[in-house]
């Protein structure tokens, strides 16, 4: 219980440095970090020494690594954390936790849901030598749970992972998908393929998964378009043949090969 | 039944000496095969053995009324390594019962925390603090040297064993 009241308290350090906001004085002494977790690689706007003395974090050492760089952040439409284990009420508290945590610093939970359980089934002989009409069965389940967050920068989902990978219970294994996004208004080359809703668009999609390992090993999936010449129109037209697809969203479903929808 | 079966058996033993003396040595079955189980089990007796809470619930009622004794990911589905997390443990259990001979109260948990490797116990309080410190740091550094992760021990002393119920 101790742990969760902790955690929540950090949570909320954490948001305050994520989005830029500095706590007047009043308000920064009620939250005092325990021991503080290292931010390695979370992007932060300049803070100054008093301010962080007055948020109570005492390791200045992680926060003095963060540099700011000019090439844009990645963002990622969705960030899918699938978590798994033997013990389903180890996964309802995980989940409790994350979704918590999501929910604190100020990410959009889409949603979170349970997958169904697997169960290996295994029959052996009871007896060493005969009896083959003697037997015993043995079975593993494998219970799930995905966390799916949308609209999330490289930064931010970089340190959500980190949070929540640190507090993994024992027993438990994640895996991590992330779908990245281009940015609006951006020729880009990288963006995702989720599902194509639009039936007219879909024909003229290629798809090439290029999936590569993250440094933290977690699988990223991100697709390359093939020409990059036309920009977003914002509406919802197709560029290629100029036809308008009301069934078509623009925003979070159907990409097209040469432009961003 | 069990009687009559008895009888049996001392015909047929008496029978057998006979005929093994006359140098023919075939053994009969005279009992059906029962195959009941045995794991982990401790057989109902005269009521006067001890047990804990962990040796009284059979196997069978691990994940409703039993923890798991032994936490890491290698079972779950998609997951491998789960032969050497085995023979580790195998070695670990084996390795605190010597090293801390007669003071376990229960069956140690261990958990795999990434690379981290923490041993709960729980103790009789048979020994000073001081050898017992000696010994988990003892054990904390040769098991981290043997298996190249950081080795962290959590103990818990009672006074006696705790009793679950008599069988």
């Amino acid at each position: 219980m101790a742990a969760c009241v902790w955690s929540v308290r950090s949570v909320r350090v954490l948001s305050e440095i994520i989005h830029g906001h500095v706590l007047p004085a009043a308000a920064a002494v009620r939250h005092q970090a325990g021991t503080s977790r290292s931010l390695h690689g979370a992007r932060a706007p300049a803070v100054s020494a008093r301010h962080l003395k007055q948020l109570g974090v005492t390791s200045l050492r992680s926060l003095s690594q963060v540099s700011l760089s000019e090439e844009p952040d990645a963002l990622y439409q969705k960030l899918s954390v699938r978590v798994k284990g033997h013990d389903r009420s180890v996964l309802d508290s995980f989940e409790f936790f994350a979704s918590l945590a999501a929910r604190e610093l100020g990410l959009s939970l889409e949603r979170a849901f349970e997958p169904r359980k697997h169960t290996e089934k295994l029959t052996l002989l009871k007896s060493v030598h005969i009896f083959k009409k003697h037997r015993v069965q043995y079975e593993t389940r494998t219970h799930h749970r995905t966390i799916e967050i949308s609209r999330v920068t490289g930064s931010s989902a970089r340190v959500y992972l980190e949070y929540i990978q640190r507090n993994l219970p024992e027993g438990v294994a994640m895996e991590v998908t992330k779908v990245t996004a281009a940015a609006a208004g951006q020729t880009q080359s990288c963006f995702s393929i989720t599902h194509s809703a639009c039936l007219l668009c879909r024909p003229l999609l290629k798809r090439s998964r290029n999936t590569s390992r993250n440094r933290c090993g977690t699988r990223a999936n991100w697709s390359r378009a093939v020409s990059e010449q036309h920009t977003v129109s914002g509406a919802g037209l197709c560029p290629l043949t100029a036809d308008s697809h009301p069934n078509c969203d623009r925003q979070s479903v159907c990409v097209c090969v040469h432009g961003n929808c | 039944m069990a009687t009559s079966l008895v009888r049996q058996t001392k015909l047929l033993s008496i029978v057998t000496s006979q005929l093994s003396s006359a140098a023919c040595f075939r053994n009969i079955h005279c009992t059906a095969a029962c195959l009941k189980n045995r794991a982990a089990r401790i057989r109902v007796g005269k009521g006067d053995k001890s047990v804990t809470y962990e040796q009284a619930y059979h196997p069978h009622h691990i994940g409703h009324r039993k923890g798991w004794l032994s936490q890491h990911t290698s079972n779950l589905q998609g997951e491998d390594g789960a032969a050497e997390r085995v023979v580790e443990d195998v070695f670990i259990r084996r390795f605190m019962y010597g090293t801390f001979h007669g003071c376990l109260a229960d069956e140690i948990v261990i958990k795999r925390r990434g690379n981290l490797l923490v041993i709960c116990a729980v103790m009789i309080q048979k020994l000073l603090p001081s050898k017992f410190y000696f010994l988990i740091g003892y054990t904390e550094e040769l098991l981290s040297h043997f298996y190249k992760c950081p080795v962290k021990i959590e103990m818990q002393t009672v006074e006696e064993k705790v009793v679950y119920k008599y069988l």
